[in-house]
Order: C-alpha cells, then structure tokens, then sequence
C-alpha cells in the first residue's frame, strides 16, 4: 500500500511524510496537485493507492 | 499551470475510471461543514482536518486500505465470474449443437430406416434367388448359351454384387441404430440383471479376438471378489467391444498390448483399458465423445461409438472418462456404481 501526499507547504509536507511512514506506508509527497495527478493518471502510475493533499 | 486545489485534484481522480482504486483523503485547514460536504461531493472519500493528529490520520488511512482490499477482491471475484460465465456459455452452447444433432439424427434415422429394410430384405431375396440362377447360368455356359464371356463373368461377379449390397446395408444399419442409440440415450438403460463385470470383459475380449489376435496382447488383472452389479450386460460388453476396437485401431500394424483391470471400492466398480498406442492428441481429447467425431478415414468409423459408450455408461449412472496413460497409451477408465450392495 502506497500513500501520495500533496501539501505546498514544505514543513507541513515533511511532517505528514514521516507520520505516514511511521505508519508503515510507502510514501512518496509532491508539493502540488499537478504534480500528484501527473503521477497518479500518467503514462506510468506508481500503483499508489492513496492520496492525501 | 494554475494551482489545482485538493478537491480538483480529487475530481479529477474521480473521473478518470481506469486502473485501481486510489483512495482520497482531502488534507484541509477548512472545517466549515459545507466546505466538507463540498469536498465529499466532489470525489473524495474523506478528509483530515490539519493540523494532523497521528491517531486520527493512522485510523482514516486504515479504512481506506479495508476499502482497497475489499475492491481488489471483488475485482479478482468478478474477473473469475466472467471467466466462469464465458466457458459456462461455450458449455452451453455445445450442449445445444448436440441437442439439435440429436434431434436431427432421429429424424434421419426414422426416415432411413424404412428403405433401408427394402435393401436389406430384397438383397436377401436376391441372393436366395441366386442360389436358383447360378445352376441354370451353369448350365447355359455348358451348353454353349449365350456369350460364354459375359455369362462367366456374372457367374464370377453376382454372388460379391450381392454381397456387397449386404453389407452396405449392414453398415448403413449400423450408423442407425448407433444414432438412435445416441439420441435415446437418456433411456438407453436396457434390461438391467446382476452383471459379473469380469465376464463381460472376457466376453469382449471373445468378441474382438479377430481384431486382436495378430499383433495386440491382452493382458488382464480382475479382482477376483467383483461383486456383481445390476446392468445391461449387453450394453456394458458393447462399450468394452467399442474400447478394444478403438484400441486395436490405435495400435495399428505394428505390435501392441493392452491392458485391462478391474477393481472395486466401496460403491463402485472400475474397469481401466490402457493401450500401448500413441495416445489420444490434445485436440481430440475434448471432442472425443462427442457424436460424429472420428480420426479414423471417411467410411471407417461412424463418430458414434464412443458417444454411445459414454450415453451407455452415463445412462447406468455410472462414468466414463478418456485420458492418456503414464505409458502415453489411451486410457478409458469406466466407473459404475452400485459396487457392494447388488
């Protein structure tokens, strides 16, 4: 299970990020939502599962 | 590129249906209840109103993998329902092309038969008739009737003409009364008797001597204790004649064997024909009991033996299953029930 996260602000970023992997989830954070949908509905999806923004 | 905002982006993931479930969870300082009802409405499955709390975000995190879960398996479900479904259909749609066969050969069947019995009963008067002409034929030949040529090579010919006419009509017979053996098979049970299973397979045996007796072994291994069981012994002896037929075919000219065992459990009784042939191809296996399926050349097998075999074991509530040996031999195995109890 993979987790997206999408936040402009970096601190706010960086400290979901290591909540989230705390949890056990892969993550990967980007700093908008352009750059989440590109990800998430491009040519290659990551196969995440979750997105949080 | 303007700033897409979460809930944009969580629309447009909604939008696009492709590809796994990917769980949308709005990360928002915005608490006003009609922001959130917004947000929901939009395409997110729920939010996390910031700042994070860890518990709060670990729980919400945790219905989404449950939703994913459960989304992945209803798709494995459904992707095994639509396979099952598919060959459920070609099923079906095979069982119907042998529904409408059947009913096409009784037609056929029905309306052969008739001229067929003319054949077959003026071809018997005609040579009980011969038996009369040929002296005479004879006599004329000696006493330098007629074109001597002409009259030896009737003398020669007629008695294989008529034969030939015989069994012609056997053969035609035969398809016959196989294809109504086929269509009736759901009655085919015949007169039922206590069977001793073992004797029906030395009686088959009997019966295909002439096929065999050249270059095909036949091994047996009986349970000497098969219990007897209630069935047409006819039948069950014209399912083994048509194995070892098969068999013998399969073989060919060159040297073979073949194997037969019996045996019982509980409540049934097994008998297994294995030959020493090439086996059954891959292809075959699938359509092999079904009506006018044959290998064998155009006038050689009518296709119809084995579905007959199959509608005669079938119809004794038994089972009979093809597959190809450990030795790569054909492999008919025939399982009756009603073992011990009879």
């Amino acid at each position: 299970m993979r987790v997206l996260i999408a936040d402009d602000e970096p601190s706010a970023r960086l400290i979901t990020r290591k909540m989230v992997e705390s949890f056990g989830y892969d993550v990967i954070a980007v700093e908008d939502g352009g750059q989440a949908l590109k990800l998430l509905l491009g040519e290659n999806p990551p196969g995440s599962q979750f997105w949080t923004g | 590129m303007p700033v897409l905002s979460g809930v944009d982006v969580c629309r447009r993931i909604a939008a696009s249906k492709d590809g796994p479930l990917i769980y949308r969870i709005l990360l928002t300082s915005r608490t006003e209840r009609q922001d959130l009802i917004e947000a929901l409405q939009q395409g997110a499955h729920d939010f996390q109103s910031k700042p994070v709390d860890p518990d709060e975000l670990r729980c919400r995190l945790k219905v989404g993998e449950r939703l994913i879960e459960a989304e992945d398996r209803a798709a494995h479900y459904a992707a095994e329902m639509e396979s099952l479904a598919e060959e459920r259909a070609r099923q079906l749609v095979h069982a119907d092309r042998l529904a409408s066969l059947g009913t096409l050969s009784a037609g056929i069947a029905h309306e052969i038969n008739n001229p067929v019995g003319f054949i077959s009963g003026n071809a018997q008067t005609q040579q009980m008739m011969w038996r009369d002409i040929e002296p005479c034929l004879r006599h004329c030949l000696e006493t330098g009737y007629g074109e001597p040529g002409k009259l030896e090579f009737i003398l020669n010919e007629m008695p294989d003409s008529l034969l030939g006419i015989r069994s012609g009509v056997e053969r035609v017979t035969e398809i016959v009364s196989g294809l109504k053996a086929y269509v009736r098979k759901e009655d085919a049970g015949g007169a039922r008797e206590a069977v001793d299973l073992n004797a029906c397979i030395e009686d088959a045996i009997k019966l295909c001597h002439n096929a065999l007796k050249y270059h095909v072994e036949v091994s047996t291994d009986l349970a000497p204790d098969l219990p007897h069981l209630l069935a047409c012994s006819q039948q069950i002896i014209q399912v083994l004649v048509n194995i070892l037929g098969n068999a013998a075919d399969a073989i060919g000219t060159q040297n073979g064997t073949i194997h037969i065992t019996s045996s019982h459990a509980i409540e049934t009784a097994t008998i297994v024909i294995e030959d020493s042939g090439p086996g059954i191809p891959p292809d075959v296996l699938g359509r092999l009991f079904d009506p006018f399926f044959t290998t064998k050349p155009v006038g050689k097998g009518t296709g119809l033996g084995l579905s007959v075999s199959k509608g005669i074991v079938e119809a004794h509530g038994g089972s009979l299953k093809a597959r190809n040996g450990s030795h790569g031999g054909a492999c008919f195995t025939i399982e009756l029930k009603g073992g011990a109890g009879v």
